[in-house]
């Protein structure tokens, strides 16, 4: 009978039997439970086993705007203790969160306000999520206008209605692009994609869109109080070293800024997503994107009624190989003016 | 494998011996006995810390481990049960995957270091700084996979312990040592790649 010849085993086999146990002792580890919390053989002497249960509430919408007379909700959408276990309490802010004030009676996962009005503009929700003896915090945030906002929105890209402006990012050179409505496949039907091809020496490069279409005027329409933006984005490059970003673009006076996110420029995902939804965006949540440095003092953008015509459209960067070219989309794309 | 017959190697020249089906079967004999004394080695480890499930914590909080009564609340280990898991986890699977690969330090280290790592990693993502993070997760696309919301699980319910990180490097230690002495005592009867 033919022995096997275990130090002349094929490197396939070996490989397999390593990925095996490999795969057995991670779901070892992870069906062990990790030493689950509140287990008093599990907790070290001198250590509050507790203290890693902590709540940590997660609050939809983190940010909403909504007109004088509508109702908001404000609702917990995650925690990861067990909701039996765990009480509520709401506060609110008028003063961008400095003080908050406990709100009588609001002691569910759940905040609804009946009916807005001006005074709860610019206010900031605090939920506190106590269970176990500890507890987390998460934030909401509200803004009110007192007209209907004017809302500017294209799902259907028709190619005049678009201007694009190639910018260098950083020392690199600006990239080349093309762009091209595509009647099927979007958000849903049509949507528009963007090619980018990076300069042979630079591994990013940014084009600004700018809607043609209209245009906002605060001499005329009034000083506006917040902006906001959403769209669908999609990346259709599938290798992971490839990455675009997105954001909201305002161009006024000869200047580009974009909108700057409360946390990072999210990455566009390679199936459809809304890449941006970001409401209550106010003049010091945009950034100088292209176009002279603002003046000391200056209001850049300028959201009063004295402001120079608006513009909006959006801001797409990618960032790949040295000269790669990087394809992606958009749909659904909305800015909502709300005036003061 | 044929594990039954243990052919007898003697001082004769190596290279020659290697050309010899018959050496080549005893190495094959031998290499077998190694492995399925690591894998004994490791499972005896690795019944050590089920044990510390089963008699020192509450077993049905641990997915993959039944509750077995008669042994519930014995308390087996005492002070040593908190921290035996994470010192057993590395050292069984460094010598499961020790008992696949080639003989020699560098594989046995890759091992070791390889779980110590593993052990280390999964025990300081439950350390409750990152809680907000796997939250996040979890409530977003990773968390629509069972496997990576099992994942974010143990992560958010886990007790993050520095004893812990401790444990799982001696335990990679440990192994690493076993699997050098165990060559080294094997040293006079078999070639080491």
């Amino acid at each position: 009978m033919r022995r096997a010849d275990f130090t002349a085993l094929p490197t396939a086999p070996r490989a397999a039997s390593s990925l095996a146990i490999v795969a057995l002792g991670l779901v070892g580890i992870v069906g062990s439970g990790g030493g689950i919390a509140f287990l008093p053989s599990d907790c070290p002497p001198g250590m509050d086993c507790n203290a890693a249960a902590t709540p940590v509430p997660l609050v939809q919408p983190a940010r909403v705007t909504a007109q004088v007379g509508t109702s908001v909700t404000f609702s917990v959408t995650g925690l990861n203790v067990p909701a039996s276990q765990t009480t509520y309490q709401w506060a609110r802010s008028s003063d961008g969160g400095v003080h908050y004030v406990d709100i009588a009676g609001a002691t569910t996962d759940t905040l609804v306000l009946g009916s807005v009005n001006l005074a709860d503009d610019a206010t900031t929700f605090r939920l506190t999520a106590s269970a176990n003896g500890a507890s987390g915090i998460a934030f909401a945030h509200l803004a009110v206008s007192a007209g209907p906002g004017l809302v500017f929105a294209d799902g259907e890209f028709p190619v005049a209605q678009w201007l694009a402006a190639p910018l260098a990012a950083a020392s690199a050179a600006a990239p080349t692009h093309s762009e091209e409505r595509v009647a099927t496949g979007g958000r849903p039907g049509a949507y528009r994609t963007m090619t980018f091809q990076l300069a042979p020496e630079a591994a990013m490069g940014g084009v600004a869109y700018t809607s043609v279409a209209d245009g906002y005027d605060p001499a005329t329409q009034g000083a506006v109080a917040f902006i906001d933006y959403s769209e669908d984005g999609i990346s259709l490059d599938t290798q992971s070293s490839v990455a675009t970003q997105s954001a909201m673009l305002l161009e006024q006076a000869g200047r580009k800024y974009i909108a700057l996110p409360p946390d990072a420029f999210p990455r566009l995902a390679t199936t459809w997503q809304v890449s941006q939804n970001t409401p209550t965006l106010r003049a010091p949540d945009f950034a100088v994107l292209d176009g002279p440095p603002c003046q000391a003092g200056g209001s850049c953008p300028d959201f009063s009624s004295s402001g120079a015509p608006m513009r909006f459209g959006y801001w797409r960067l990618s960032t790949g190989l040295r000269g790669a070219a990087i394809a992606h989309g958009i749909d659904n794309w909305r800015v909502t003016v709300w005036r003061r | 494998m044929n594990c039954q017959r243990e052919q007898p190697l003697r001082g004769v020249d190596l290279k020659h011996r290697l050309r010899d089906r018959r050496f080549g079967e005893a190495i094959a004999v031998g290499e077998c006995k190694r492995a399925a004394l690591l894998v004994f080695v490791g499972c005896v480890s690795l019944s050590v810390g089920v044990l510390v499930y089963l008699a020192d914590r509450v077993a049905s909080h641990a997915a993959l481990i039944p509750s077995i009564d008669a042994l519930g609340g014995l308390h087996l280990f005492g002070a040593l049960g908190q921290w035996l898991p994470s010192f057993v986890h590395p050292l069984a699977f460094s010598l499961f995957t020790a008992a696949v690969l080639k003989r020699g330090a560098a594989a046995y280290g890759g091992a070791c270091a390889f779980w110590a790592a593993v052990d280390v990693a999964f025990e300081v993502g439950q350390h409750p700084a990152l809680a907000a993070t796997w939250t996040a997760a979890l409530h977003g696309e990773l968390g629509e996979w069972a496997i990576a919301r099992a994942t974010l699980r143990y992560f958010l319910l886990g007790t993050f312990d520095p004893y812990d990180v401790c444990a799982a490097m001696l335990g990679a230690l440990l192994a690493g040592a076993a699997l050098l002495f165990f060559d080294y005592s094997q040293g006079g009867r078999h070639a080491s790649s």
